[in-house]
């Protein structure tokens, strides 16, 4: 063996112990880059990020927790619209607990689309226009009014809520109180005010990045305000926020009361906000809506048929299947166009009893293709304001301010398209009866029934003509209408985790 | 796989019929005198051989012995003794005609004082240790075919909890030492030859390879590896051969695995009762099909559970050569495993190949290294606990599924299944048409260099890495059953590859010298460590052509993701030891960490302890007791750190994603969470007292130590309110955690006379776990953490970690029976009526709500412990290993779920008792067929005692005679009958109490049905030449 030099050995030690001590690249082992990850801070440097920032505040509304699913749980299946044959048939009942899914999934998903609203509106003032100031605009606008939609539409179905309106920066302070309704509502009104001076018209629309088709408009907005203002029923308010949108000759009724739906024209002349959906990109573009309302048969052996209208001519024994004299689809009047544009029973045999001789019970169509891809992915548009709906809410108003000319005028639009009548009458008590009618049929399953009649007091009342009683615990006035209204409980997620949060009355 | 097993017989059957090789012409022999080396008194019945050869001879009763007619030449003489060390003298050179003569002097076998332990970066000899250190030897981890090597430390080893959470064919273990010192992972650190592994990356190492486990459990013992030690550190070293003749070592096992527990479900005209009154008890219209009494004919009934599992195989070989000279050492060895899932096709196979080198090629110079490469590929099952899991769907599928046709594929649904059929699939062809494939490629090894550069200072450099490369293929079929969890009527293909590499290196001098009575260790240190990680993954459908299941055959893409990420930790520590007189023991450590994972302010921490030992048997007034060999007293204090949370928590991430507007497609960006700059290391600081004690010649070997545990700094992912519209779990420093607890171990031999000997060894750790604080709101108030909601429909947590109480408490209503009738009015105030579930409305407001659970128990143990029995007779060796575990709940959330009886589940046959107004049952609800959630909330009806005791192993071993085993030059040949988990002794009422669905403590204590454990009978060969 070979006894090494001890001092050649002793460099070789220093070399090697200290050589790689000091080894360049321990910075680089302690500060690692964030990969394929990014950091907030970096979203929001400039405008092109910031476009991508307000398409994320879009995103929460495509999710089953709102408009692909969950929304109709809440709104539909909880009127005189809609019963379900299956098990999950809480919202039908009105027996929803803090645990029930859609009660938590809505609220979430809300939550989600403000919070993304918050920083955008908090992050993208700093950011230098570059000379594209109506781009600027259009996003702070956009953010706006996707802040006070998701908050009208928690407000309507919870109540107070916590009114978060601020980028929230320290994590220590997340749990926050719920705001009167009050104080969200003012919110609101004065978000959708804000967008509507920042928004661009629809012409504006071109198709150039931040501008597609597709967005919402200064129109959209003041849309929103008067179904806001109708459910406050500040009628003049209303009145005015519709007609302005009736009045900029930005959108009209598109002829056929269908190019409306099953993805026929989508983003139409009719349609002021639409949830989009594609197929065939991906999950989460496209819906689910195909499988949730479609029939067993045809949509790939898997349609649920969730969602029915009540019929009063069928009773299968479900809980408010029957519509007791005021089934929905007995609310067409004969030779309503609109009614063949939404149901259909496909020609099928009964679903409960093949031996029964009779047909399948109808189904919705308007989100119907009959066709899926893979992941039961669907991409049709949802239409969530529509310009027959802001010309009803004009008719309301105005019917509701005593101007029932003006307010037929707008109504027999509606009507005309629908292949009926002019209505002609001068009450104005009958004129409401047929604007609500009207309501309930033009807008049928597109998410509106539960607030109408809540609003209108109604609910506890036409759902005891279907057999369903409302737990009278679970009915409060309106703080500022002062009608009964129902409310959904806070769910369970937000009562574990926020010690500041309080219960609904009732639950 | 049987032309393994063939292989396997063969080879067995081949050694053992060598014929003898060569013969004697003239021959000799060898003679002596076996004494005690103690006493110096012959040994009688000491059995002297010929390695190798099956020759030999017993000591008389005064100890001496004679091997006569050995052919000239030279030879390896072994002598051994029950309760004492064999000793072997080697290359006897034996003449014609002649005596060689040979004494031996054995020392009694006291259970290692001198035995060296492994510590981080060092070994020290036992009667040193200063620190909580608890070693398993190879004989332990090698006596069954282990799953995991979690296994192997299950009832062995004081103060480590584990638990099996599922039969998964890779290992599913949790380990807490000194119970659950954090809210995210709690695992402790392994370390393979110096190499600190990635969490969880056990599966693919080959046991048989190991020579030892140690674990450090106090911070004396831990504080070494600094930020990554608060849950106590695994030290695993593989074998080396040792100098002198070469040897080949050969095991084979052979056995079968069953489900140890099956559930029991309601056949189809049972539920078909069931259901029916579920209808009629929800005045809902009863399905046309099942109008009639009876079961409709031509409707099958299908045992789900038995059609799902089935007896499996499993085989294991390993070989391995060992051997060396004074200047090389070696072991080579290489290992193979098949092993069948219980459930129907499953299957797990592995391959590991080792090479460990050491070289000297100067005196002050030794080279070596540790490489292993293995590669393991399995067949699994989804195991996803929401829903889609087979076995799950197996126990509540109804039984009126069709599962074949006539010609053996599998049934479609029948048309309008809605109702009657529900939408869940055929569990059998889930699981036989899905592939759900993964494997991974290995290499973990390292290469060292040591320079004695003074006699007394030692510098070893080291370089280490463990690069892992995974794949998984999950592949969904077409097939014609509708089912809303078959996903797809296309079908579907997810792909994904990732590599994970972590390199290390060491650079260390040691320092070790001796003044007269004193002795100084030091020891100084630098470590660098990385964690790459990168992967892709690619979901891709559409084909309707079965064969057609590569990403690249799919029309449409679902969707294309991959992720990078990487971590780095920079380290300096360093430890000094100083012994005086072998009285008194000093060690101090101390360890400064660097690491990636927080941000910039937070960055460095370091983490000292000391430790002071004192062996009080050295001292003059105890030194005359002869019983007492050995008795140290140990104490020692320390911080220790925890990392253990993701990457860039600090910041505020972004999301990305897709929205379109039309047909366009546009890019969406948006907040994932909130930033936190003070994120810091969580801090455990440990105090330890114990002492170590041999009496009675080592025939009684105790250890008991107390340790007081609190973490600081909690690092806590919570759930933020849904109001903050950030879903994902925010990280945030909060509170502390206290452990406090003991654990002692004896191991005794009661007897040992020359053919019996009977080893107990016994041990008991005690753990009491408690939340000290977790700060508070901006009001003031104590923060609660909640678990995960349990999904669909309960949709609520059944843990909970507050202060005071231990960490994810199991919560629920308190379950108070069924209403009868007449208390018709009770129950309509919570909406219920009779023969619904009663829960105790504890706050009396007339409504159950979160402020009616109560706390129903703790997730972990207050007690564990195992006892190993080993009886020896002669060449018999029989034992039995047990261990226990209670003063934990378990929440039998399966059993909850299968309460719901909807009759879209099937239900557990207990329900044939379900309440009704003939059979009024206080404990089984009715059967109804909507709004059956509230009779199946989380209650303390399903929180179950889950104490239990296992006996986790019963072996019986016949070591064959050294005269048959000899002419076919074996020196040991050991056949072994062995059932592993034979029996459990629980009350639990589901399938196995150790079940865990949720690895996190703070959702700890599920069983939502995770993959079933196995009972395995085995047989296992040992052949050594």
């Amino acid at each position: 063996m070979l006894p090494l030099n001890d001092c050649a050995m002793k460099r070789f030690l220093f070399l090697l112990a200290f050589g790689l001590i000091t080894l360049p690249g321990c910075d680089t082992l302690l500060e690692p880059e964030p990969v394929g990850l990014d950091v907030v801070d970096n979203v929001y440097q400039d405008l092109t990020g910031a476009v991508a920032g307000v398409n994320g505040v879009y995103v929460p509304l495509q999710s089953e927790d709102l408009y692909d699913q969950d929304i109709f749980r809440l709104t539909e299946l909880a009127s005189d619209n809609a019963w379900t044959y299956r098990p999950e048939n809480e919202t039908k009942r009105f027996q929803a607990e803090p645990s029930t899914d859609a009660v938590q999934d809505v609220w979430d998903a809300a939550f989600t689309g403000i919070a993304r609203a918050n920083v955008l509106l908090a992050r993208v003032p700093a950011i230098p226009a570059a000379g594209n100031e109506s781009l600027k605009n259009a996003i702070l606008g956009q953010g706006y009014f996707l802040r006070a939609f998701y908050y009208f539409l928690l407000v309507r179905l919870y109540g107070d809520v916590p009114l978060i309106t601020e980028e929230v920066k320290n994590p220590n302070d997340l749990a926050v109180s719920r705001a009167p309704v009050e104080a969200v509502y003012s919110r609101i009104k004065s978000d959708l005010e804000e967008a509507a001076t920042r928004l661009p018209q629809r012409s504006q629309l071109n198709g150039s990045r931040g501008f597609e088709r597709g967005r919402v408009t200064r129109e959209t907005a003041r849309a929103l305000l008067a179904e806001v203002h109708l459910t406050l029923e500040e009628w003049q308010q209303a009145a005015d926020a519709a007609r302005a949108v009736i009045e900029s000759g930005s959108y009209q009724l598109m002829p056929d009361y269908r190019d409306n739906f099953q993805g026929r024209k989508e983003n139409n002349d009719e349609s002021l906000l639409e949830v989009q959906f594609v197929a065939g990109q991906g999950v989460g573009l496209g819906s689910f809506l195909n499988n949730f309302f479609g029939p067993a048969e045809l949509v790939s052996g898997n349609g649920l048929e969730t969602l029915i209208p009540t019929d009063d001519s069928r009773n299968f024994g479900y809980p408010g299947d029957s519509g007791g004299g005021t089934g929905l689809v007995q609310a067409f009047e004969p030779g309503d166009r609109r009614f063949e544009a939404s149901f259909s029973n496909f020609g099928l045999p009964d679903f409960f009893n093949a031996n029964s001789g009779r047909p399948r019970h109808y189904l919705l169509t308007k989100y119907f293709s009959g066709k899926v891809s893979a992941e039961f992915q669907s991409g049709i548009n949802v239409p969530v304001i529509r310009y027959a709906g802001v010309l009803l809410a004009a008719a309301e108003a105005l019917a509701q301010l005593g101007r029932t000319d003006q307010a037929a005028t707008y109504l027999n639009q509606v009507r005309a398209r629908a292949g009926l009548q002019p209505v002609t009458t001068g009450d104005r008590s009958a004129l409401l009866q047929t604007i609500y009618k009207e309501r309930r049929t033009e807008l049928a399953f597109e998410a509106v029934r539960f607030y109408d009649l809540n609003r209108w007091g109604i609910l506890p009342d036409c759902m005891a003509l279907q057999g369903i009683t409302v737990n009278p615990n679970r009915i409060s006035p309106h703080p500022i209408t002062g009608k009964p209204q129902f409310l959904y409980p806070i769910p369970i997620g937000e009562l574990t985790s926020n010690p500041q949060i309080s219960q609904n009355p009732g639950y | 796989m049987t032309s393994t097993l063939k292989f396997g017989w063969l080879v067995a059957g081949f050694m053992l019929l060598l014929p003898e090789v060569g013969f004697a012409q003239q021959s000799g022999a060898v003679s002596g005198k076996v004494t005690d080396a103690a006493t110096g008194k012959g040994l009688p019945g000491v059995n002297v051989v010929i390695v190798g050869r099956a020759t030999g001879a017993a000591t008389d009763l005064d100890g001496a012995y004679r091997i006569e007619g050995l052919a000239p030449g030279v030879y390896d003489v072994q002598a051994s003794f029950i309760g004492f060390l064999s000793q072997t003298v080697e290359e006897v050179p034996v003449a014609a005609g002649q005596d060689t003569a040979l004494d031996f002097r054995l020392d009694e076998d006291i259970a290692g004082l001198d035995e060296v332990v492994v510590v981080g970066y060092g070994t020290q000899r036992r009667r040193d240790l200063t620190g909580a250190v608890t070693s398993v030897n190879a004989e332990a981890i090698q006596s069954a075919p282990l799953v995991s090597l979690e296994q192997a430390l299950q009832g062995r080893t004081p103060g480590v909890q584990v638990r099996q959470n599922s039969g998964e064919l890779g290992g599913n273990f949790s380990v807490f030492v000194r119970g659950v010192s954090s809210t995210g992972a709690s695992q402790p650190l392994y370390v393979v030859d110096g190499v600190p592994l990635a969490a969880g990356a056990l599966e693919t190492l080959n046991p048989d390879d190991f020579e030892s486990i140690e674990v450090l459990k106090d911070a004396s013992a831990t504080a070494i590896y600094g930020a990554r030690a608060s849950n106590g550190v695994v030290l695993i070293t593989t074998r080396q051969g040792g100098e002198g003749r070469t040897r080949i070592r050969f095991s084979s096992d052979i056995g079968v695995q069953r489900a140890a527990k099956t559930p029991d479900m309601l056949t189809g005209p049972e539920m078909k009762e069931i259901f029916v009154t579920a209808h009629n008890n929800s005045k809902l219209p009863v399905p046309l099909e099942f109008q009639a009494p009876g079961y409709p004919t031509g409707l099958p009934d299908n045992d789900w559970v038995d059609l799902m599992l089935r007896p499996a195989l499993m085989q294991e070989y390993s070989l391995s050569v060992e051997g060396g000279t004074a200047q090389t050492l070696f072991a080579i060895s290489g290992a193979y495993t098949n092993r069948e899932g219980i459930l129907i096709n499953t299957d797990l196979q592995r391959i590991s190949l080792r090479a460990n080198l050491d070289h000297q090629p100067f005196k002050r110079l030794k080279i070596g290294a540790r490489l292993n490469g293995s590669r393991q590929w399995q067949n699994g099952a989804n195991t996803n606990q929401e829903f889609g899991s087979p076995w799950r769907t197996a126990m509540y599928a109804k039984p009126w599924i069709p599962n074949r046709d006539e010609n053996g594929n599998f049934a479609p649904m029948p048309p309008r299944s809605g109702i009657t059929f529900g939408l869940l699939d055929n569990p059998v062809a889930m699981q036989e048409r899905e592939m759900n494939q993964s494997s991974q490629n290995r290499f973990l090894g390292s290469v060292f260099a040591e320079i004695l550069v003074l006699p007394e200072l030692n510098f070893r450099s080291s370089f280490g890495t463990d690069l892992t490369f995974f794949d998984d293929y999950l592949f969904v079929p077409v097939w014609p059953q509708g089912g809303i969890y078959a996903r797809t009527s296309d079908l579907l293909v997810n792909s994904g590859t990732s590599n994970q590499t972590n390199w290390v290196t060491d650079q260390t001098l040691t320092y070790q010298n001796q003044f007269g009575d004193h002795d100084l260790t030091a020891l100084a240190g630098f470590t660098a460590q990385q964690f790459q990680f990168e992967n892709v993954r690619a979901i891709a459908f559409g084909q309707t052509n079965n064969n057609l299941r590569t990403i690249a055959n799919q029309p449409s893409i679902q969707s294309v993701g991959g992720s990078e990420n990487q971590w780095g930790l920079v380290s300096y520590f360093g430890r000094v030891q100083y012994d005086f007189a072998s009285r008194y023991i000093i060690t101090a450590t101390v360890r400064r960490d660097g690491s990636s994972r927080f941000g910039p302010g937070n960055r460095y921490g370091t983490f000292p302890s000391a430790s002071v030992g004192w062996r009080i048997s050295e001292e003059p007034f105890l030194r005359s007791i002869a019983w007492l060999d050995d008795l140290k007293l140990r104490a020692s204090y320390g911080l220790t750190g925890n990392q253990n949370i993701g990457d860039f928590q600090y910041l505020a991430r972004a999301g990305v994603g897709k929205y379109a507007f039309g047909n366009t497609v546009v890019e969406t960006a948006f907040p994932n969470s909130f930033a936190n700059d003070a994120l810091q290391w969580e801090t455990v600081k440990q105090s330890d007292l114990g002492f170590d004690a041999l009496l009675l010649g080592g025939r009684i070997s105790l250890t008991a130590d107390v340790y007081d545990k609190t973490s600081e700094d909690l690092l806590v992912s919570i759930p933020l309110p849904p109001s903050n519209g950030v879903t994902n779990l925010q990280t945030l420093n909060l509170g502390s955690v206290k452990n406090r607890g003991f654990e002692m171990a004896a191991m005794t031999t009661p007897v040992r006379t020359r053919d019996f000997q009977w080893d107990l060894d016994v041990n008991a750790s005690y753990n009491e776990n408690e939340v000290a604080d977790l700060g508070t709101d901006a009001q003031g108030e104590a923060l609660v953490v909640y678990g995960r909601q349990v999904s669909n429909p309960f949709r609520v947590p059944v843990n909970m970690t507050k202060i005071g109480l231990p960490i994810g408490s199991i919560i629920g209503y308190e379950f108070d029976g069924i209403y009868q009738l007449g208390e018709e009015a009770a129950a309509a105030v919570y909406g219920r009526e009779p023969g619904d579930t009663r829960y105790r409305d504890v706050n009396g407001d007339g409504r159950l709500d979160q402020n009616d659970w109560v706390v129903l128990g703790q997730p972990q143990p207050k007690w564990y412990g195992g006892i190993n029995n080993r009886l020896r007779y002669k060449n018999w060796t029989m034992s039995v290993l047990a261990n226990f575990q209670t003063g934990h709940t378990i929440m039998n959330l399966e059993r909850a779920f299968l309460y719901l009886v909807s009759g879209n589940l099937n239900a557990p046959r207990e329900w044939l008792n379900h309440w009704s107004p003939e059979n009024p049952s206080n404990e089984i609800p009715r059967p109804k067929r909507s709004g059956s959630e509230p009779n199946a909330l989380a209650s303390s009806y399903f929180a179950e005692d889950a104490s239990f005791l296992r006996i986790n192993q019963i072996s019986l071993s016949y070591a064959l005679p050294q005269r048959w085993i000899a002419p076919a030059l074996l020196s040991r040949a050991e056949i072994t009958l062995s059932a592993l988990n034979p029996f459990v002794f629980t009350g639990y009422s589901g399938l196995d109490p150790e079940l865990n669905s949720f690895t996190s403590p703070l959702n700890a204590g599920q069983d939502m049905s995770p993959f079933p454990i196995s009972r395995t009978f085995f047989m296992r060969v040992n052949l050594m030449f």
